[in-house]
């Protein structure tokens, strides 16, 4: 009897777009600090 | 304007409350620096991401929501909304959350989710109050795939309680009725009055200082603000009526014309990072130049997805409800005033559309190059909508030229 792989298989579909979305989280901590470091407020650009 | 909510008082009634109660929330809890301001941002992103890889992987697949999440982690416009206090982020969130929601209902239909719904219009209600319009759509749409007398009372209930607390508070506050807050009418009354320029119809929302605005609009908008608040809203709303009610060619005419711009390509990251950042004009330019590239992918690919769903094995009912909730939300604008830049909540929900298409393009080029051609020699509604989005950019680009060539 085939042992079910359904966890397995969920965590394969939520690692790639876990990943992506970890991507997308450090693109804009890493916009934060260069606008920081640049003295640029929301206010200023919103 | 979350501080101004903080304080109190009617000035914190002219923008819609939905974002700075959020961010008062937020600041409550930590503190109310700008840059805790720009971190909040981050998890409507987060939940965006995930909504939109839901929506594609429905739609067409893993891979295709893969890479719907990859554009939107890296796309100019879509990093710049997740990190600065716009409405455009949450409200890009919510419409995602009720499509991926309707298409859930359609599959098992359940009153939980007919309630989460209504949750989610409420909120984006209070975010942008145009869409209310999704009051109605979203019932009827969900009416059609599962006929039950729960649906309206579902929605209505819990969207109801969301904004009642924030309509009695304005009632309290100025004595008066007004739906959510002030600048609404002021926005239809910039897009519809005889001064409005026919094309960039958002033109005074933005450039009410410049010398190239008439002394006439001038006085007339610098008076009704002199009236009270609640006087302000009819005055507004009767001048823009009575706009229409004269000249209707005009308003057809116009509302044609912010049809189309909302269509256009967004410039607004690239100039905002020039002239407000001051980044080297270069570099703005370039995230122009990206936003747009990434916009006409999402939505060739969108409408490929779309008129050929059959052929593509897409889901017709999913495609349908994306765009039905999608073009409801737009409404508003192309009666108010349009601008590409209004075009951003519905992008996430047509970037899901056209993932499976796209992904299918870029990974066997040549084979699907040659069927995409086929497809459009044979099918005229293909052929017709792809040049439609290739002259709404042309035209677009004509008028940022004429206005750029016009200062200089």
């Amino acid at each position: 009897m085939a042992i079910p792989e359904t966890g397995k298989k969920t965590l394969g579909n939520v690692t790639p777009v876990l990943l992506v979305t970890l991507i997308g989280l450090l693109v804009r901590f890493a916009s934060i600090l260069v606008l920081a470091s640049r003295g640029l407020s929301g206010d200023a650009l919103s | 304007m979350a501080q101004q909510l903080a304080a109190g008082g009617s000035s914190s009634l002219w923008w819609s409350p939905g974002l700075p109660l959020y961010l008062l929330f937020i600041h409550r809890c930590s503190s109310d620096s700008e840059l805790v301001s720009m971190i909040a941002m981050i998890p409507w992103y987060a939940a965006l991401s995930f909504l939109v890889y839901h929506l594609a992987n429905r739609i067409s697949g893993r891979q295709a929501g893969i890479v719907a999440t990859l554009l939107l982690a890296l796309s100019p416009t879509f990093i710049y909304h997740s990190i600065f206090p716009l409405t455009q982020l949450p409200l890009a969130t919510l419409l995602c959350a009720v499509i991926v929601l309707t298409l859930s209902y359609s599959a098992h239909p359940r009153l939980s989710t007919i309630a989460v719904i209504g949750t989610m219009i409420g909120v984006a209600i209070l975010v942008r109050p145009s869409s209310v319009i999704l009051l109605p759509v979203v019932p009827v749409l969900l009416w059609r795939i599962h006929s039950r007398g729960a649906i309206p009372f579902g929605i209505l209930i819990p969207a109801l309680i969301l904004i009642t607390p924030w309509m009695v508070h304005v009632k309290r506050t100025t004595g008066h009725f007004v739906f959510i807050n002030y600048a609404n009418s002021r926005n239809l009354f910039l897009g519809n009055n005889e001064w409005t320029p026919f094309y960039e119809t958002w033109y005074y929302g933005s450039h009410l200082k410049g010398d190239d605005v008439p002394d006439r609009f001038k006085a007339l908008d610098s008076s009704i603000p002199e009236h009270a608040p609640h006087e302000q809203d009819a005055l507004y709303r009767a001048a823009a009526l009575d706009h229409i009610v004269r000249r209707p060619d005009l308003f057809l005419l116009r509302t044609v014309n912010r049809v189309r711009c909302y269509f256009a390509f967004d410039t607004y990251t690239g100039t905002v990072l020039i002239k407000y950042a001051r980044l080297p004009k270069l570099l703005g330019l370039a995230t122009i130049a990206t936003d747009a590239l990434f916009y006409v992918i999402v939505m060739f690919f969108a409408l490929y997805s779309s008129v050929c769903f059959g052929e593509l094995g897409l889901s017709s009912r999913a495609i349908g409800i994306v765009w039905v909730i999608s073009l409801a939300y737009a409404v508003p604008y192309w009666f108010s005033f349009s601008h590409p830049t209004y075009h951003f909540p519905i992008i996430p929900g047509l970037l899901a559309v056209g993932g499976g298409s796209g992904w299918r393009f870029f990974r066997n080029p040549g084979t699907e190059a040659g069927l995409l051609v086929s497809r459009i020699r044979t099918n005229k509604w293909l052929a017709a909508s792809l040049a439609g989005l290739v002259a709404v950019q042309v035209e677009w680009v004509f008028h940022m030229l004429s206005r750029i060539l016009g200062r200089a």
